[in-house]
């Protein structure tokens, strides 16, 4: 395996950190070279850095030496960076006023990250290293040690150095694919307490101390683009009859996988890496159970399997502290993606519960038209280029043909969710030359809503033009009564 | 003392110790360097269950000077 070259810049004593982080990536088998400089800026040291050619560039400016030094010259240099935030300090010389005064060293610590994570934020190339947090964690007395500090510039104590070298760790590992992306989770005394099986689906309390916590826990990892799975020794029918006790407030289509059956927990956690496409190592197994984690690890030692404390209200705090999920960026996908696989499968239970009919009208369907214009230009084009089967003239665009021209773009939401821009037409005074509709569209009458829109505006006339797989649109003018020009009258 | 300090030694240095005399410069041990002996010091703290001061930190410089701080602080010999 290639090995990953850190430069490390500090202004305190490096070494402990240096030898912390070699032992930690090397008990997660990644090979490292650390070469620190301390007490000196990158941009002093450019040519000894470009020799070294990092992968990646540590600056860690320490709250005891008092520079508040500006990360922003240092972007120039074509590296990526890792920064870690300075911890809270303060001397006590002016009380609870420190927060406010900008004067106080604790006031200038919180400005100096404030500014950190804007550059952030600008700055694809930038993460911060959360040492604050790490701080506020192990609490003071673990972080710094005022002696060695005074004996030899160390500004942060063994213990602290310790969690500082597993959190950029972490990052290390997220940055080079190694990203946990599933949570399996057991159920009975888990997500809820009680056994279900045993005392029945309105006996199980899911709000015992700590079962609210732990699954508000799991919503938040969803919201993030973390995938949660359930694992349970449980008949899935009895498993499922639990998700409706009134004080439950997780939905068994919150879960991307659900697996409940008498077999090993194991072959369960098999089944769901292969279901959602993910390798196992990408897994973190959650079990009250001692001899169930114990089963997982010797079957699948990829998966992580944290140690959980007896008293389910301390899960929270030290799932937190195990830091499983590091992620890199968060992109709108990941936000969606647990929200537009959620509102799918609740449409699709209610589309089989009730008729065509009804499930249209339990939609709620909104359709909002926007006049086709440079912010919803490129979606435009990309509907154009990706819907085949709802494409009236098997018309295409790109951004620059559609630059100027007069049309709309349609977005549509429902009940369940926003489902983004659907639909697209072009016109030509009153002339549709183009109008396509996304597949997710089809099916709910979206068809006329667009021509309903299109009409209250004034008359219009369409056009057919078949291609290979376009068959599905052939009607739909006049079904609604749209006038047409046969196919052969206007040139493609 | 000084034969718990020995087992420290090997234990936080990683290597086995010659015989430790009261001249024995911290300096002159197998693995030492400047972050070794912080790591020396908190382990010896650890041990003995006394609290170093800065200034003492920084004036031992052979094992006798450590011994001599121990016993001050109640240590028995």
């Amino acid at each position: 395996m290639k090995s990953v070259r850190l430069a490390l810049f500090a202004d305190s004593a490096p070494q402990l950190l240096e030898r912390a982080l070699l032992r930690e990536l090397a008990g997660r088998g990644m090979a490292a070279e650390v070469r620190s400089w301390a007490f000196a800026s990158p941009l002093a040291v450019q040519g000894e850095l470009a020799a070294f050619a990092p992968d990646l560039v540590l600056l860690w400016a320490c709250a005891e030496a008092e520079r508040f030094p500006d990360v922003r010259p240092v972007l120039a240099l074509p590296y990526r960076f890792l920064v870690c935030n300075m911890v809270a300090r303060d001397d006590g010389t002016c009380g609870n006023l420190a927060v406010v005064e900008p004067s106080t060293m604790r006031a200038r610590i919180a400005a100096w990250n404030a500014a950190l994570i804007d550059l952030a934020r600008a700055e694809p190339r930038l993460g911060v290293v959360d040492l604050d947090w790490i701080q506020a964690r192990l609490g003071r007395a673990q972080t710094f040690d005022p002696r060695l500090w005074e004996a030899a510039s160390v500004a942060l104590a063994p213990a602290g150095t310790q969690a500082l070298a597993a959190r950029i760790a972490d990052r290390l590992c997220a940055e080079q694919g190694r990203l946990r992306k599933v949570l399996v989770t057991d159920l009975d005394n888990t997500l809820w307490s009680g056994i279900v099986s045993e005392i029945g689906p309105e006996a199980i309390q899911p709000g015992a101390p700590g079962r609210r916590a732990y699954r508000a826990w799991l919503k938040a990892l969803a919201a993030r683009g973390v995938f949660l799975a359930v694992a349970s020794r449980n008949d899935r029918e009895v498993a499922l009859a639990a998700f409706r006790h009134p004080e439950m407030d997780m939905a068994a289509e919150d879960f991307a996988a659900f697996e409940a059956d008498w077999g090993p927990k194991s072959a369960m956690l098999r089944r769901i890496a292969a279901q959602l496409h993910v390798a196992e190592d990408s897994l973190v197994f959650l079990d009250d159970r001692p001899e169930n984690r114990a089963e997982v690890r010797a079957a699948l030692p990829g998966v992580c399997v944290p140690e959980l404390p007896e008293d389910p209200a301390l899960w929270p705090e030290a799932l937190a502290a195990l830091n499983l999920f590091e992620a890199v960026q968060i992109t709108a996908e990941d936000r969606g993606r647990s929200e537009g696989s959620r509102a799918e499968r609740r449409r699709m239970e209610v589309a089989a519960a009730l008729s065509p009919e009804e499930y249209l009208a339990s939609l709620e369907q909104v359709l909002t038209p926007e006049p086709l214009g440079p912010a919803n230009l490129a979606r435009a084009a990309q509907l154009t280029q990706r819907c085949n089967q709802f494409n009236m003239r098997g018309t295409r665009h790109t951004e620059a043909s559609l630059a100027g021209r007069t049309g709309w773009v349609y977005r549509l939401r429902d009940r369940f969710g926003d489902l983004g821009a659907v639909s697209a037409v072009v016109l030509e005074g009153d002339f549709i030359e183009t109008w396509v509709l996304s597949c997710r569209a089809l099916n709910r009458g979206v068809e006329r809503l667009v021509l309903d829109h299109l009409r209250s505006l004034g008359p219009v006339r369409g056009q057919y033009v078949p291609t290979e797989r376009n068959g599905r649109c052939r009607e739909v003018y006049r079904e609604n009564g749209i006038p047409e020009i046969p196919p052969e009258e206007v040139s493609r | 003392m000084m034969e718990r300090l020995a087992g420290l030694f090997s234990e936080t240095l990683g290597r086995p110790m010659p015989p430790l005399a009261e001249k024995t410069a911290f300096a002159d041990l197998p693995g030492w360097d400047s972050v070794a002996h912080l790591a020396l010091l908190l382990a010896v703290e650890r041990a003995f269950g006394v609290a170093f001061a800065s200034a003492e930190m920084v004036s031992m410089r052979t094992v006798g000077e450590m011994a001599a701080v121990l016993r001050g602080k109640g240590v028995a010999p």
